[in-house]
């Protein structure tokens, strides 16, 4: 037996070290491969990936029948990278056509003087771009070549083949109709930061979520195909519907934009409500902003005047006090009383007319018709200040619109216990109280509409990226006053157009409209009053079946008769708005009321 | 004797005792050992005899094939993996192309291009709203335009700039010639209010 133990000595020596050594592999390679794999991978991963932001696209803003008022365009940045421009002295090859493999040198300054042919640059200019990045920083990777480049300029690069000139891509916002809604669209400053209008009011809706993805890279920068990660979808904006007709809106703007010319107006506003619903199918202002060149308007008129410029309407809201008067049942349209040209009711409290007149019997028709502050006062002061002050706010004076703009004005109106005493006859022909011309325009809505006034609105609905709409809340319906009083004032109304001077001016054959105009003192900032107007006219068609109101203002006119562009402004657009929504000629005649006299 | 419990040693004795008695029978002589010839292998054991070589060959060709397939694979997901970058590409261009078409065409349907061309055309604007009663086929309304002038679009729309607008007789001019000589007109022609006394006569 003492022959075999050396030999399975050695043996089993030899086995126990090959165990030994396999064992500690397997278990460096557990640990590799088991325990540390995810950390590893992700170490690995790290140095190779590069994360990427998905930018969303900003919503688009329509219009109530579909057409984009604003959207996002792509816009490019062309950048190179400087230390790769130098690198082999400056030298790289370029395939030299389409199908062969033969290759063709080029020289950096050579590919500068392409470049500067199809950017508009000099070769010296890119040359200087290079050099400067490479002197602040020598191992400078990146600078700028030029920023939002279009498409066409873009592929004209590309087909250079230089590489070490690369493009980015960022969103750019694009108004493809210009100024038509530019007022309530809003614009973008800086870094297409919103900065008026819709686009800030709901920039919760029209702002998506980013999305991140990687891709890997390898040591000289090219993308490794197949190795894009997307971690993270990006979700893009909402659209936002606006209530306003693009071309009603146009047609507006160009009435406007012409009154306010021909009479050398200071500004001039036109807005058109849909009766039934409250919704503002066109508000239109002179001058307004063309969102794609903010900086050619005028400063003063980059803002949505018409929800947030408030001035003294004037004789437009004898319209309330007369329907106030109806409604609690102290006059009738027949009412009578003798009206003089002046009044005085109480001490230190006196007005007069715009006309010169005799002691004239008027009725309460009549006090409209011919527009008459001392006959509106006299009818008015039968009803007390803290009912008519309930009838305006029952209107909507003195309160904010919600029609989904940042910001809208209230107007002035004080309660009555703080009305001094002139004050308080002069609400009644609308001085003293100040309201925007949607505001005006809403409390005519009320009665057209049986009484019921419906909050305005601007913005109709917000359409998320997955379908989800939502309806936005412009206010709860309010009735003013009953529908019989309603019916009383359109007829009066009607009598204003039929009897007055101004029948010429905004009759339209076949359709029956009512309305009343206005001419309006403003401040001058100093305690007084200015010497010249406001002219207004708010009208309703046609009278028997209401469908949209129609309000107009020509302010301080210097070279010719404010009242008739401002009839003129409605007459055109009443014109245009029986185009835009075919609206169907009247039925029924006007029933003469009597004005006294 | 006592090789009969190990195995590998060759046991001479048992050898020796080829007759049959060979355990029984301790007194032949040990130094007659018969060797006789061993007897050939049956032809199915030659297989054991087969030459490693081949085996080791066999082995080798096979590991190669498996990593020639495996980079033939690999190849072929790259080869794969390019063109669907490329078809990415291709298709992320045809989008901006779109896009940028689409967006000439909501700037050139904007009311401003449309105003702008119809105007330099000549076109008149009638608004006058009618309708026809179809009971007895009577038109309301006037039909004939109030007026035989060219109204311009005075509503801006800055994405315009530079596109021409064609004109009656079919040729391509700028838009802005009708534009700056209305606003011409239209600043010249409008009256400018006194400001200060109105001159009078020195009177005795």
């Amino acid at each position: 037996m003492a022959k075999f133990r050396p030999r399975v000595g050695r043996r089993f020596l030899a086995m126990l070290l090959v165990i030994v050594g396999a064992s500690v592999f397997t278990v460096r390679l557990i640990e590799l491969q088991v325990v540390s794999a995810a950390a590893l991978t992700e170490e690995a991963a790290s140095k190779r990936a590069v994360p990427v932001v998905i930018p969303s696209l900003r919503g688009d803003i329509v219009d109530r029948n579909g057409e984009i008022l604003a959207t996002t365009d792509e816009r490019y940045d062309a950048q190179l990278s400087p230390k790769n421009a130098r690198l082999n002295g400056g030298k790289f090859y370029r395939i030299a056509d389409e199908e062969g493999f033969a290759t063709v040198s080029v020289t950096a300054e050579e590919a500068f003087a392409e470049i500067g042919e199809v950017t508009g640059q000099t070769a010296d200019e890119i040359g200087a771009i290079v050099d400067g990045a490479l002197a602040a920083d020598p191992k400078s990777d990146f600078a700028y070549l030029k920023r939002s480049i279009d498409l066409t300029t873009l592929n004209q690069l590309k087909a250079l083949q230089i590489p070490w000139l690369t493009f980015e891509s960022h969103h750019a916002r694009v108004y493809p109709n210009g100024a038509v809604g530019g007022n309530i669209i809003g614009f973008s400053g800086f870094e297409d930061v919103p900065q008026a209008g819709v686009e800030v009011s709901y920039d919760a809706c029209l702002t998506g979520v980013n999305g991140e993805e990687s891709y890997e890279r390898g040591a000289d920068g090219v993308a490794l195909p197949g190795s894009v990660v997307v971690r993270q979808e990006a979700i893009n904006g909402g659209t936002v519907q606006l209530t306003i007709d693009r071309d009603l809106q146009w047609e507006t703007q160009q009435i406007i934009n012409d009154q306010v010319q021909k009479v050398a107006a200071e500004w001039g506003m036109l807005t058109v409500i849909d009766v039934q619903t409250g919704e503002i199918v066109a508000v239109a202002e002179d001058g307004s902003v063309d969102p794609n060149d903010v900086d050619a308007s005028d400063p003063t008129k980059r803002e949505a005047r018409s929800f947030v410029s408030p001035y003294e309407p004037g004789s437009t809201f004898k319209m309330i006090t007369a329907a106030a008067l109806v409604d609690q049942g102290v006059a009738v349209p027949d009412s009578l009383l003798q009206v003089p040209d002046s009044w005085e009711p109480e001490p230190n409290v006196r007005f007069r007319d715009s006309s010169t007149h005799g002691v004239m019997p008027m009725t309460l028709t009549g006090a409209l018709v011919y527009s008459s502050n001392v006959g509106i006062s006299m009818f008015g002061s039968r009803l007390t200040e803290q009912t008519r002050y309930e009838y305006l706010r029952a209107f909507g004076i003195g309160e904010s619109t919600q029609a989904g703009l940042p910001l809208e004005d209230s107007g002035l109106l004080y309660s009555p216990e703080n009305w001094d005493r002139q004050t308080s006859y002069n609400t009644m022909f609308g001085q003293g109280v100040s309201a925007t011309i949607v505001q005006t325009a809403s409390a005519y809505q009320a009665i057209a509409n049986d009484g019921v006034r419906v909050p305005p609105s601007v913005v109709a609905t917000c359409t998320e990226a997955d379908g989800t709409v939502t309806d936005m809340v412009h206010g709860d319906p309010v009735a003013a006053v009953s529908p019989e009083t309603a019916a009383t004032t359109l007829h009066m109304l009607e009598a204003v157009v039929q009897e007055s001077w101004i029948t010429p001016l905004v009759s339209i054959p076949g359709y029956r409209i009512g309305g009343k105009t206005g001419t309006a003192e403003q401040t001058d900032g100093q305690g007084g009053y200015r010497s010249d107007f406001v002219h207004s006219f708010v009208g309703v068609f046609p009278v028997e079946d209401p469908q949209f109101v129609i309000a107009a203002s020509i302010a301080f006119p210097k070279a010719g008769e404010g009242s008739v562009a401002a009839l003129t402004s409605f007459h055109d657009a009443a014109e245009a708005t029986i185009r835009t929504f075919q609206i169907p000629p009247s039925t029924g005649s006007y029933v003469p009321l009597d004005t006294g006299s | 004797m006592s090789g009969n419990t190990v195995p590998i040693e060759l046991d001479l004795d048992l050898l020796r005792s080829a007759t049959p008695d060979v355990s029984s029978d301790p007194q032949l002589e040990p130094s007659r050992r018969h060797l006789r010839p061993a007897e050939t292998l049956a032809p199915r054991a030659r297989l054991y005899r087969l030459s490693p070589l081949w085996g080791a060959l066999t082995a080798v060709g096979i590991v190669l094939g498996i990593f020639a397939t495996q980079l033939g694979l690999s190849i072929a997901v790259s080869q794969g993996a390019y063109e669907a970058r490329a078809l990415e590409l291709e298709q992320r261009d045809l989008q901006r192309v779109e896009r940028v078409l689409s967006q000439n065409v909501n700037k050139l349907a904007s009311p401003q291009n449309l105003a702008d061309n119809a105007a330099a055309l000549g076109m008149v604007q009638n608004s006058n709203p009618a309708t026809i009663r179809l009971s007895d086929n009577v038109v309301l309304g006037d039909l004939t335009q109030r007026t035989t002038q060219v109204q311009a679009n005075v509503v801006p729309n800055a994405t315009l700039e530079n596109l021409p607008v064609v004109d009656a007789d079919g040729l391509l001019v700028s838009r802005n010639f009708g534009q700056a000589a209305a606003a011409v007109e239209a600043l010249s022609g409008a009256p400018v209010v006194w400001e200060g006394n109105l001159p009078s006569p020195d009177t005795r």
